[in-house]
């Protein structure tokens, strides 16, 4: 009977402990949808945005792109920031900013936390 | 005693197997639905391995016509690697999940090269008014 | 340039006007015959003119000349630790063992002197070959010699290579930039080839080379200035200090394109050689300044 029962029970642990690990994952490094927002905006592999524009308190910010500041009052409807960062050639064929989103850099949600962060500034 | 204490466990081991159990099958769900994605047809016969193995060559077929053209991107090759050792590895779910990954980038990248064609004649400096010969 | 687009094509009955007419018919149907062949070009002087100009705007006060040590033209604090560096010069040991590989002779007995004389010729690369039809690079022209001497070719991402041109670098310094303007169709096309590769957005980050190097140009990308373009390839072989080592023109190209997401090509492809053919013409003018340090 011991040995039935270690036999059930084993398997079944690991097997659900190997699906509790997204779980965990996802609750883990991120504290607030805000802070993991900027921690992609600032993510040299991810967001980058440092690389062109200075932003709240980013070291060593590039100048290549404006500073991304007051952005609620630049972008009242949260639509059109979204839409920016998704492709901002569509509203400006010569600009050098990357296409976000057209382009995969950055997948939906974490551009949605990405518009969110920067809405704070 | 020794029957409660044994008691206890095999009915929750029971229990447990039972919630694996409808777990797993759960998975097997959303394996037909991913693969009635690709094609309805196959989502009666299709087995997860033949439909890994066209989604492996179908990222592939995309990523070399991006290399041809001379745009491929470095994200969409590493992302058909990544496909391709999991279709050798068995582990199909993910091989299909990241060959859809690597096609799309390289769809991507076959568009930008196709707006290129014309777009980058009007990205070169003018030459100065008044200046030309 | 010369193509007459002002006339509007009237014809009077003087005879002069009636040659007049002619010509402008003529030109007529050089433009027609242009425009159905290939997109209008701009001639590639032209180019090099608008590119000068620019630069000049941009940079006001900078002379052209003084982009052959890129970033340190403009960035004042960054030129004094550079110019350090040039006290004990990292490159030094390539060209020297550059000089050792020169000085071996080849298969046959002869050596590379018999191709290229006493090795201060960098400055006649590139150039378009009208027989063989495409551009031929330093490098290229190293290995065409070690066949004809009876080697084996090098390979362009190899050591060896890298040392031979920086030896010759370093003879061909002060000389000036003087690629002849492409005036066949053929030589037209790889320069048009160059060009546009220079102009292409490319790689998942949509950075084409023009998107940082001409509209970008002096700003930052973090703390790194970018570089005008003009001058991009007087200076090599480089001393990189990222690399720890001297290394290509081409290296440096597939570095830029793997920076934007691009899958790179391989040194010495076509694509490359074009690309070099194009940015070398419009530096004309320049002085050859390499082997450099660079960050």
């Amino acid at each position: 009977m011991k040995k039935l029962l270690s036999g059930l029970l084993l398997p079944c642990l690991l097997f659900i402990s190997t699906f509790a690990i997204p779980t965990v994952r996802a609750e883990n490094p991120p504290t607030n949808d805000l802070e993991r927002g900027k921690a992609i905006a600032f993510d040299r592999n991810a967001g980058n945005c440092l690389a062109c524009h200075a932003i709240d308190d980013g070291e060593l910010p590039g100048n290549s792109g404006p500073p991304l500041m007051q952005m609620a009052l630049r972008f009242p409807d949260r639509d059109v920031l979204r839409a920016q960062i998704w492709d901002a050639t569509v509203r400006n064929p010569n600009t050098v900013m990357p296409p976000y989103g057209k382009h995969k850099i950055l997948s939906d949600e974490e551009l949605d936390l990405v518009v969110d962060y920067l809405l704070t500034l | 005693m020794n029957v409660l204490n044994k008691k206890i466990p095999v009915a929750f081991a029971m229990a447990l197997t039972l919630t694996a159990g409808l777990m797993l099958s759960a998975c097997t769900d959303r394996n037909t639905e991913t693969g009635s994605e690709t094609s309805s047809k196959q989502e009666t016969d299709g087995n997860l391995d033949t439909l890994a193995m066209e989604a492996v060559n179908q990222a592939q077929v995309k990523y070399k016509a991006s290399e041809q053209a001379g745009y491929a991107w470095a994200k969409a090759g590493t992302m058909l690697a990544s496909a391709q050792e999991a279709l050798e590895s068995g582990d199909f779910e993910t091989a299909i999940h990241q060959a859809r990954q690597a096609t799309a980038l390289a769809d991507t990248s076959l568009a930008q090269a196709e707006a290129e064609q014309s777009a980058w004649l009007e990205r070169f400096p003018k030459a100065p008014t008044g200046a030309s010969p | 340039m010369s193509i007459n687009t002002k006339s509007n094509g009237s014809v009077s009955k003087a005879p002069g006007s009636v040659i007049a007419g002619f010509v402008t018919l003529f030109s007529y149907g050089l433009l027609y015959g242009l425009a159905s062949s290939a997109p209008a070009y701009a001639e590639p002087e032209a180019d090099r003119q608008a590119m000068r100009a620019h630069y000049e705007k941009r940079f006001s006060g900078i002379p052209i000349e003084a982009h052959k040590d890129g970033v340190y033209a403009f960035d004042e604090d960054a030129r004094e630790q550079w110019l350090e560096l040039e006290d004990f010069p990292p490159y030094e040991i390539a060209v020297d063992e550059g000089e050792e590989f020169f000085n071996i002779p080849l298969a046959d007995g002869a050596t590379y002197s018999d191709c290229f004389g006493d090795g201060a010729i960098k400055s006649q690369y590139p150039y378009f070959d009208e027989e063989r039809s495409e551009v031929i690079t330093l490098e290229l022209a190293i290995n065409d010699c070690r066949r004809q001497h009876g080697e084996e070719p090098l390979p362009y991402n190899g050591a060896e290579i890298v040392r031979l041109s920086a030896y010759i670098a370093f003879l061909s310094r002060g000389q000036i930039i003087a690629v002849a303007e492409p005036v066949s169709e053929p030589a037209l096309a790889a320069y048009n080839d160059g060009k546009r590769f220079y102009s292409s957005r490319r790689g998942q980050l949509n950075f084409a080379c023009s998107s940082c190097h001409v509209q970008l140009a002096g700003k930052r990308l973090r703390s790194e200035r970018l570089s005008a373009s003009l001058g991009h390839v007087s200076h090599w072989p480089t001393y990189r200090l990222k690399w720890q080592d001297v290394g290509s023109l081409h290296r440096r190209f597939a570095r830029c394109n793997k920076q934007v997401g691009a899958e790179p090509f391989a040194q010495q492809s076509p694509e490359y050689r074009n690309l070099e053919y194009f940015l070398t013409y419009i530096s004309n003018g320049l002085p050859l300044n390499g082997p450099a340090i660079r960050k």
